[in-house]
């Protein structure tokens, strides 16, 4: 039985275009999910909307668990101090036990102490804070946008013993990142967020090729996978066995190859 | 509903952003009961229309306090938009009722008689009045309105037109108050209008805002 599942879903903001679009996923008790993407790819939308702030404009959700959030950044601009916006977030979240605060602010090593208002906070610092909230009330299902970024390595570590006290407790975990490695490294499944779409997991390793000219349809050609064209500067994401084909096309279409190197999803 | 009405409390307390609007109310409520010979009503309707401006700019003022992300951070404790709308609305209405509270005994110490009749009709106008511009100051907020400069062209033209123009809200009890007119009647119209405006605009914003987010 899946903790979370979506099924069809979108989002539009007004009458704009889809930001995301037909997007099913089940998030399963016990997984680390990692979604992979480029900026603007859809996954903060994606996040959002699984953790019950926004609505999506078409398909449905089904479950509900107890949630913790996370978002990318966590703008901490007010005077009140950390411990206390904590307990505040505790409370309207139901909890009655707060004893887990401080311990927890510990562990993170939040420079300046429970007490040190959130505004004199560094980015850092306040991701810590926006990280002990959401993990606090040991929720179901915790989702993490971006969690690493700003983060120094020292807090990398404790994130990571957080995301697997939460596998190992029956909970699941969902997380965007635009680092390969850094998913691979943490996540159970990897899913692919690529304009709007959720793609399917895709393991086999692939070659990352760049190319320098002009005028021919990559999109097109067996074996690649992704084409990002800036200017002149092509980027081919290509699977392994196509490789030769497609360096040994571009060289006869007049292109330069700039760089070949392994690429993991 | 209590816990989110603590937080937005201490957020209001911290971010002193209540000190300008309170501090005018006060000044005005000095200057207005300074005179122990004046009759206590007309006050009221003065005082009375202070307290809209006063809440509307609370409100206001608490909602643009999160920022939208830290706002999202909030919901996603809280779970629903209504509740989140709702502590806030509490919260003001409270700030409301404490100021309702320091009027009128104000009034009492300077004007030095204790008429319980006339403390009602302020009391209940004081509320009604704060409730209103609770009402009016939702849709003007950050939940809805980007930026602070519309919000505060919406607010002040909404205020402006409902406390002076003779629609059937507010303005008529604040005029009966004024000129010793007979009150029965726009009393119970002030105060039913202020509440069905008030849950109209919770409502409407609560629903939007979820819409939207």
């Amino acid at each position: 039985m899946s903790l979370l599942r979506l099924a069809g879903v979108g989002k539009r903001y007004g009458k704009g275009e889809f930001v995301l679009e037909e997007v099913d996923l089940a998030v399963e008790p016990g997984r680390v999910l990692g979604i992979l993407g480029a900026n603007g790819s859809g996954k903060s939308t994606l996040l959002r909307i699984m953790a019950r702030v926004s609505t999506a404009s078409a398909g449905t959700l089904h479950g509900s668990p107890t949630i913790g959030y996370l978002p990318d950044r966590f703008p901490a601009g007010q005077r009140m101090g950390a411990r206390a916006y904590l307990k505040h977030m505790a409370r309207i979240g139901g909890l009655d036990d707060l004893s887990m605060i401080d311990p927890l602010l510990e562990r993170l090593a939040l420079v300046g102490g429970p007490t040190a208002p959130l505004r004199t906070l560094s980015k850092g610092n306040a991701q810590k804070v926006g990280l002990a909230q959401a993990v606090m009330a040991r929720p179901e299902l915790l989702i993490l946008d971006e969690p690493w970024s700003g983060l120094d390595v020292s807090t990398h570590a404790i994130l990571g013993e957080l995301v697997a006290e939460t596998r190992e407790r029956g909970a699941s975990v969902v997380f965007t990142d635009h680092r390969p490695q850094v998913v691979h490294d943490q996540a159970d499944d990897v899913h692919l967020m690529e304009n709007g779409r959720l793609t399917a997991e895709i393991t086999e390793p692939a070659t990352r090729i760049v190319l320098h000219g002009n005028g021919t349809d990559w999109s097109d050609e067996p074996g690649v996978r992704h084409v990002h064209a800036e200017g002149t500067r092509v980027v081919l994401t290509v699977d392994l066995s196509t490789v030769d084909a497609v360096l040994l096309r571009a060289l006869k279409d007049g292109w330069s190859v700039r760089e070949v190197a392994p690429w993991s999803p | 509903m209590v816990a989110l009405t603590r937080y937005y409390l201490a957020l209001l307390g911290h971010s002193q952003r209540y000190i300008p609007a309170v501090l005018a109310y006060l000044a005005l409520a000095s200057i207005l009961y300074s005179d122990p010979r004046s009759p206590v009503l007309p006050l009221y309707g003065v005082s009375g229309g202070g307290m809209i401006v006063v809440s509307c700019w609370l409100t206001i003022a608490l909602l643009d306090i999160e920022d939208p992300v830290q706002r999202l951070v909030t919901l996603s404790h809280a779970r629903q938009w209504r509740r989140m709308v709702g502590g806030a609305v509490i919260t003001v209405f409270c700030s409301v009722l404490a100021l309702t509270l320091v009027t009128e005994t104000w009034s009492m110490i300077r004007i030095l008689k204790f008429q319980p009749g006339a403390l009602g009709i302020g009391f209940v106008t004081h509320l009604a009045c704060g409730l209103l511009g609770i009402a009016i100051a939702l849709p003007c907020s950050r939940l809805l309105v980007n930026r602070i400069g519309w919000t505060v062209i919406a607010a002040t033209v909404t205020l402006v037109v409902v406390i002076l123009a003779k629609i059937p809200l507010i303005h008529p009890l604040l005029q009966a108050l004024t000129s010793s007119r007979p009150l029965t009647g726009v009393l119970i119209l002030g105060v039913t209008t202020s509440i069905a405006a008030l849950v109209a605009s919770f409502l409407a914003v609560s629903s939007v805002v979820r819409r939207r987010a």
